[in-house]
């Protein structure tokens, strides 16, 4: 045994044939960080007895929770829009693919995902993991994506582990094109955070062994927060007349990768342009929520990448 | 002896790869890595042990890492040089050496980590 560091830790996915059970990691992630716990809901026992003390304990259930932050690469990416609560459509020709996530209303992902985290030498493999809910957002001048992700159990497995890395490359400053209301170009953004939330949650039934029997979703909220240069009345008019509007938003790093999502009918729901201070710029603070478009399209998240999955 | 690394990923598609000690390599081709470059891989993943004394005090053991060829990479197969009269070795999936078929990709020397990596020019990759 010896110390470690976090910079010796590695993240590892792999969609899983049959949900629940572990699969050897398959595709290797560059993360930031990552909180992935197996949480017991053990139960205290504090009968009348004599004593005030809790005189024992029922090991009760457990599930997975956490989240995984990462620099936002469009073939990583892709393996936990892959388990979110949306369908994928593959197009495009070899070499370069295009899958198209649109959302759908099940209970359940299509897929589940075994993700194994080596800390320390020591594998976790958190089995059954579902993407409960996503959030792209700039930080540190480069897209970055989380995934918060409800699973069954820790596996403890010991696979042989020799990573291979992506080499896609993040979307920094020059990859934007932010369209407000599509298909106008805007360059009125310094930041935004956009987030899906299936609300994920384990589900846990009575059977002959402990852990959750499956993950689910809820209901959905689909949301964009963003910080815009405050230039005249027109979208604070459209505020006030609660009228929806498409974004688009690409980060591209080429004609074949990059990272596209659209709000199909975003409504501003916060708009805040403060006074403040002597000399600050007037800038607005705005909270888009989306609702169903015309057509019945809420968001859809589009990657362009060479990766090869099947959804 | 040098090694030959071939990347044959089945999820990665047409981009590179990288092994961390190795170097980046292209999927579906070969790459020649040599001895200095092994001998940097084998101290990137050498393994610290660390033993604990009564007294609080601890000393700390480095046992370098395996040979490249005795890994099992998902999508990598990596075999060692033949050299003049030596007989050629293979990853664990353990071809016989007359079963071996011939690389068919043009070798390219690997690029190592000090090299900057390709990842990082600001215009991407066009593929």
């Amino acid at each position: 045994m010896a110390y470690g560091m976090g910079a010796g830790g590695l993240v590892g996915v792999a969609f899983e044939t049959v949900s629940g059970t572990y699969t050897a990691p398959t595709k290797f992630v560059p993360i930031l960080s990552e909180s992935l716990e197996l949480k017991e809901q053990n139960i205290y026992r504090t009968p009348i007895r004599q004593s005030a003390a809790r005189i024992g304990v029922v090991p009760g259930d457990f599930s997975v929770e956490g989240s995984i932050t990462m620099e936002a690469l469009e073939d990583c990416c892709l393996y936990f829009t892959e388990c979110s609560r949306a369908t994928g459509v593959k197009t495009g020709t070899t070499p370069n693919f295009i899958y198209t996530y649109n959302p759908n209303s099940n209970a359940v992902p299509n897929k589940t995902l075994s993700i194994t985290v080596v800390r320390n030498g020591v594998i976790f493999g958190y089995t059954g993991c579902v993407v409960g809910k996503q959030t792209f957002t700039v930080n540190n001048n480069i897209l970055e994506y989380t995934a918060d992700i409800f699973g069954l159990t820790d596996a403890s497995p010991s696979p042989s582990l020799t990573p291979v890395w992506p080499t896609s490359v993040p979307y920094g400053p020059g990859s934007w094109q932010i369209q407000i209301p599509n298909p106008t170009n805007v360059f009125d953004l310094d930041t935004f955070s956009f987030e899906i939330d299936d609300a994920g949650a384990e589900q846990f039934r009575l059977k002959n062994a402990r852990g959750a029997q499956f993950a689910s979703f809820g209901e959905r909220t689909c949301q964009m927060t963003c910080s815009r240069d405050f230039l005249d009345a027109t979208d604070y008019t459209n505020f006030k007349n609660t009228l929806g509007q498409k974004i688009t938003v690409i980060a591209s790093n080429g004609t074949n990768n990059s990272i596209q999502f659209d709000l199909f009918n975003a409504i501003k729901d916060v708009y805040q342009v403060p006074l403040s201070g002597v000399g600050d710029l007037i800038r607005a603070a705005i909270t888009y929520q989306t609702t169903l478009d015309g057509t019945g399209n809420e968001y859809d998240i589009i990657y362009k990448t060479q990766e090869i999955i099947t959804p | 002896m040098p090694i030959e690394v071939t990347v044959d990923h089945p999820e990665a598609g047409d981009q590179d790869i990288f092994i961390n000690g190795l170097g980046t390599f292209r999927n579906g081709q070969t790459a020649t890595v040599d001895d200095d470059q092994i001998m940097r891989f084998r101290a990137m993943n050498s393994v610290q042990k660390t033993t604990h004394n009564e007294d609080g005090t601890y000393t700390v053991e480095n046992e370098l890492g395996p040979e490249p060829q005795d890994l099992e990479i998902r999508g990598v197969t990596i075999k060692v040089v033949e050299a003049k009269g030596e007989k050629a070795d293979e990853t664990p999936a353990g071809k016989a050496p007359a079963d071996q078929e011939k690389a068919t990709a043009k070798p390219a020397t690997a690029t190592t980590p000090d090299t900057p990596a390709p990842t990082s020019t600001p215009e991407g990759s066009d593929k």
